[in-house]
This record gives structure tokens, sequence and C-alpha cells, in this order.
């Protein structure tokens, strides 16, 4: 025997949080030559007739469950002093009802890329921002939501943490971890962030949304399993060790927080300028500005950094001119006599015989930054 | 031509078995109990490593979770109960659990038409745009049938049973 039936589409009617799920059997029997129907109780029924059962039924239960994954195949190549780089993330809810997620970004360590050890941290604060939808990838116009509202069953956002990277030179390298901690769904806006299940499980404490939400940590809370509604965390640990929680500990199962980890790496280092402005001044022994022989030259050299980045072991020196002789003791740094003696630490200047040097990086000790004016003056008079 | 013909069959029997019933309007309460019971499957592995299942209530269910239907009939009158026939729809959010029906005595059916027409498992089939026919899957049943093939003695009392899975994304 074969039966047909036209097979229709089939839509799989997702089980959602809440749900009470209802069964009743029914029996067909014949007692007494009469042939009667009856349906079930969970307890036991014995009136016959249509609608004297009652369903035997439960609720479905809150499932909390999400994963957050680092959207970047690999670090994010970025340049020292760069505004607003972005690193990409995807939230997904796995659960059995539309959630809302509080995100935060979290400084880390180690990078999940071994080739280039974590070794600073972007400008603090960072931010994070929701992609709306229109273009991939972050745009300051288009993704201003700080959280994700009513992320649906089986959804996807993406996410951006946003940073401003420090003077850095090539190859340094940044691990942020995207946290996101479930909240409150079913309505428009931010929902309350959910700190704890019904299993005794909690959330650890966190500032979200850009600074604009700080939740403590949650209060274990165990309620008896009833047929009512519940809430259970079920949410996966960290992957890997930078894959943190809020309070930047390495994130557990069921503590209603994921997190993955993303990487910022250092590739250019915008070039700096050193500028050297060298100007001089006659001094001659009647007050007057004659360079006759004897009189005074001061000179006078501005050092100017511009661009993009510090620069390290920045040494001026300045050969004395033919036919003058240094004025001992007459250099200067800001204003400040040096010493013509090499003798650092006490400072950093000398005059050898021929040239007066001055080490800016004092030793090999400080980067000069971008904007910085260092003026250097010394005295020869004219032979 | 030949399906159409065994169709017609069936139709016939749905209508006789149609005509049976409607032919009571009494209602004799207090004969038989019909209680139906869930529970849901624990896996747990003793000290050797064997897998064993617990039943227990629902008290926590989530997508995934198999659940077990106890459906026990019992005669609390003085005459033998005769022609008992047990339908059940798979309950909603819940796929049926291949292979999980049982009861003693009964011939087991399947309907995956939201319980018009009743067959074997082999004979549930299904038919794609292009005509082409397909086995139904165990997942797409509706409703569940015991037919129990003798009559249910004073005092006897019988169970059918099945499990479902709530739906979720597995």
């Amino acid at each position: 025997m074969s039966v047909l039936v036209l097979l229709s589409g089939t839509s799989q009617v997702f089980a959602a949080a809440g749900d009470v799920i209802n069964n009743t059997a029914t029996i067909d029997f014949i007692y007494q030559g009469n042939s009667l129907v009856q349906e079930s109780s969970p307890s036991g029924n014995t009136l016959t007739g249509i609608g004297n059962g009652t369903p035997t039924s439960f609720t479905e239960d809150r499932l909390i469950n999400f994963s957050v994954v680092s959207a970047d195949a690999a670090a994010v190549g970025v340049s020292s002093s760069q505004p607003a780089a972005f690193l990409s993330y995807t939230v997904t809810n796995n659960g059995n009802a539309p959630q809302d997620f509080l995100l935060t970004a979290v400084n880390t360590s180690p990078s999940p890329f071994a080739a280039n050890p974590d070794n600073f941290d972007p400008v603090s604060p960072m931010q994070v921002f929701v992609e709306d939808g229109s273009n991939t990838g972050y745009l300051l116009a288009e993704d201003t939501e700080i959280f994700i509202d009513e992320l649906a069953v089986g959804a996807t956002a993406r996410v951006y943490v946003v940073a401003d990277i420090p003077v850095t030179v090539v190859d340094d390298a940044a691990a942020v971890a995207l946290v996101a901690q479930v909240a409150e769904g079913g309505a428009a806006g931010q929902g309350a962030a959910i700190t704890n299940d019904d299993n005794g499980h909690i959330s650890p404490a966190g500032t979200f949304s850009n600074g604009a939400v700080v939740v403590a940590a949650g209060t274990a809370n165990t309620v008896a399993n009833t047929t009512g509604l519940e809430t259970v965390f079920n949410d996966p640990s960290a992957v890997s060790p930078e894959d943190v929680d809020s309070a930047a500990v390495q994130d557990i199962r069921a503590n209603g927080q994921h997190s993955d980890t993303g990487v910022f790496l250092v590739q250019t280092v915008a070039a700096s300028d050193v500028a050297l402005n060298k100007s001089v001044t006659v001094i001659d022994t009647l007050g007057g500005s004659d360079p006759h022989a004897g009189a005074t030259l001061r000179y006078q050299i501005d050092v100017v950094i511009s661009g993009g980045s510090n620069v390290n072991n920045l040494i001026i020196s300045d050969t004395v001119p033919a036919n003058t002789t240094y004025v001992t003791s007459s250099l200067l740094l800001n204003g400040i006599p040096q010493t013509d003696a090499s003798n650092a630490p006490i400072d950093y200047s000398e005059f050898n015989g021929n040239d007066i040097v001055v080490d800016l990086s004092e030793g090999g000790t400080v980067s000069v930054a971008p904007g910085t004016l260092n003026q250097i003056t010394f005295d020869v008079t004219i032979d | 031509m030949k399906k159409a013909k065994l169709n017609f069959k069936l139709f016939f029997s749905t209508m006789i078995l149609t005509f049976l019933f409607s032919g009571s309007a009494l209602s004799q309460d207090g004969k038989i109990v019909l209680t139906n019971k869930v529970f849901k499957q624990v896996i747990k592995k003793d000290k050797q490593g064997k897998t064993t299942y617990e039943y227990i209530e629902p008290g926590t269910a989530l997508p995934g979770d198999v659940m077990m239907y106890v459906i026990s009939f019992e005669n609390i009158g003085t005459d033998p109960a005769e022609g008992i026939v047990i339908n059940d729809p798979v309950p909603n959010n819940s796929k049926y659990r291949v292979g999980s029906a049982a009861g003693k005595n009964t011939k087991i059916t399947f309907s995956i038409d939201g319980g018009n027409v009743f067959g074997d498992p082999d004979e549930l089939v299904v038919k794609d745009k292009d005509g082409k026919e397909w086995k139904a899957k165990p997942e797409s049943y509706t409703h569940i049938r015991w037919i129990y093939n003798k009559p249910l003695a004073p005092g006897e009392k019988a169970e059918v049973s099945f499990k479902t899975k709530i739906k979720g994304n597995e």
C-alpha cells in the first residue's frame, strides 16, 4: 500500500523560549457495545468525550548561547599614530530567544598570532560600534550603535572595535578582545544585562557601551527546576587564553559572556622630518654687527620635528667654521648651559675640538616627539 | 492507477470507522483511565563508562532535549474494552524520534498529513516538485497511532510510548 501526500514547503518552527509544549493523546474503544473516545490528562482522565482531557505540558526554557568570533583572518595592518583603526568581529545568537548584547573591548595578551607578540595597547579608551548593514567596514557616519539590539535567534551581527594607534614602530602588535555580554531582548532599546541564570551561573563585572553602562557582577541564584520558564546560560568557554571576559580573566563557560581576540599590527610608520634651521648673528667688538676679526658669531640651530612618529637616536652636530674659534662654554641647549666635556650623564653635549655635538636622544634613551622644538646656540670668534 | 485504487480502499475503511463512532452518542465515564506523562531523557555514564538513560521530570527543557511521552490506559470498568486505538499528535516544537514509538500488543502506524491517513513508515511517501517519490522522514510525522490488538480486561493496564526531540539549531 502506498500513501501519497504532496510535499509542501516545510518550515521548521524553532522552539522558542517560553513556548508551552502540549500533548493530548486520545483513546478510541468499544465498551459494552458503545464506541467511545476519551482524551488523556497528566494525572489520568476518566471522562469520555472530546474536550474533557488536560494537555500534558511543559515550558521551553530560555537558552542563552552565543558566540563571538574575530572576523579578521590575520592581524590587521595599521600605521603608527593612525586614528580610528578597527578590528572586526561577529556575534551570533545561538539561543532560543531574541537577545540584546552589550559590548566592550579589552586589552589582552598574548597575541593569537605568535609571530608578533603583543607589546602595546591602543590609545585608551577604545570604542565599539555595530555595523548598521549599509557598507561593511567601520564608517563613522553610519555605524553608530554601541550595543546589539534585538539579535534574532540564529542571527549574526558585525561589530567593530575602533581605536587610535599610538606612536609605534613596525611589527609592534596589540591584541584586543571583544567581549559580548547577554542582555534582555524583546523590546527595542538597550536591555539590562542578564548577569545570572537560574542554575547558579553568574557574569563578571564590566563596563560596556563605550563607558556608558557599568554592570556589577551577577549574584548566584538557583531556582528549582519547574515546568515554568527558566534561564539557562550555556555560552561556550574561551577558545584561547587571550579570549578574556569583561574582568580581563579568561572567559569561562556559562557566564553570559563570550569573547574573541583580534590584533592590530603596525606595518608602516609615517616618515618624520627633522628640520634644522640655522641662523647667525654678528656681535662685533664695538657693539655693531660688522664681522671683523675678533667679532663674535652667535649660531642658533632650531631642531624641529614634524610628521607622524617619534625620532630616535637624534644627534645634532655642527663643525665650527674655518677661520673661527669656538668660545669656550658658550654651548646652550634650550638656554641651558652645556659643558664642553663629554661627560654624560651630566649633560649630553660636548665640543670635541672640531664640532659641537648635542645628543638629543640622551644616549639613545629619549625619542623626540613630533612638534618638539630644540634650540642649540654656540659662539665663535673670527680669527 | 494501482495507487489510486489502494487509496480508495483506505478511504473506504476510514468511512466505516467514522460511521461506527458516530453511531454512539452515549457517554460512559469511569471505565478507562488515560494518563499521559512526559519525561526528559538524561544521559549519564556510570563508573565503567557505560551510558545509561534516566527519565526525569522536565524541569529544564531546552532545544535539542529528548523527551519521552508515556501514555497508559487502564480498564477500571467491569467489562472488557475492545477495539482500542490510541492516537497522539507529535507535540508542537517537537520532532518525532525515529524508531521510538513502542507498545506491547500494538500495531504502530504514523501519519504525515495531520492525522488523515496512517501507514507503516515504508508506506509514507512524499513527492517533490518534480513528482519524484521519497520515503517520508520520521521527523515529518505528525501523528502516531497504536492499534491495541486484543481486548483490555477489567483491572488490566497497558502503556505505549514515544520520544521527541525539541526543535533547535542542532
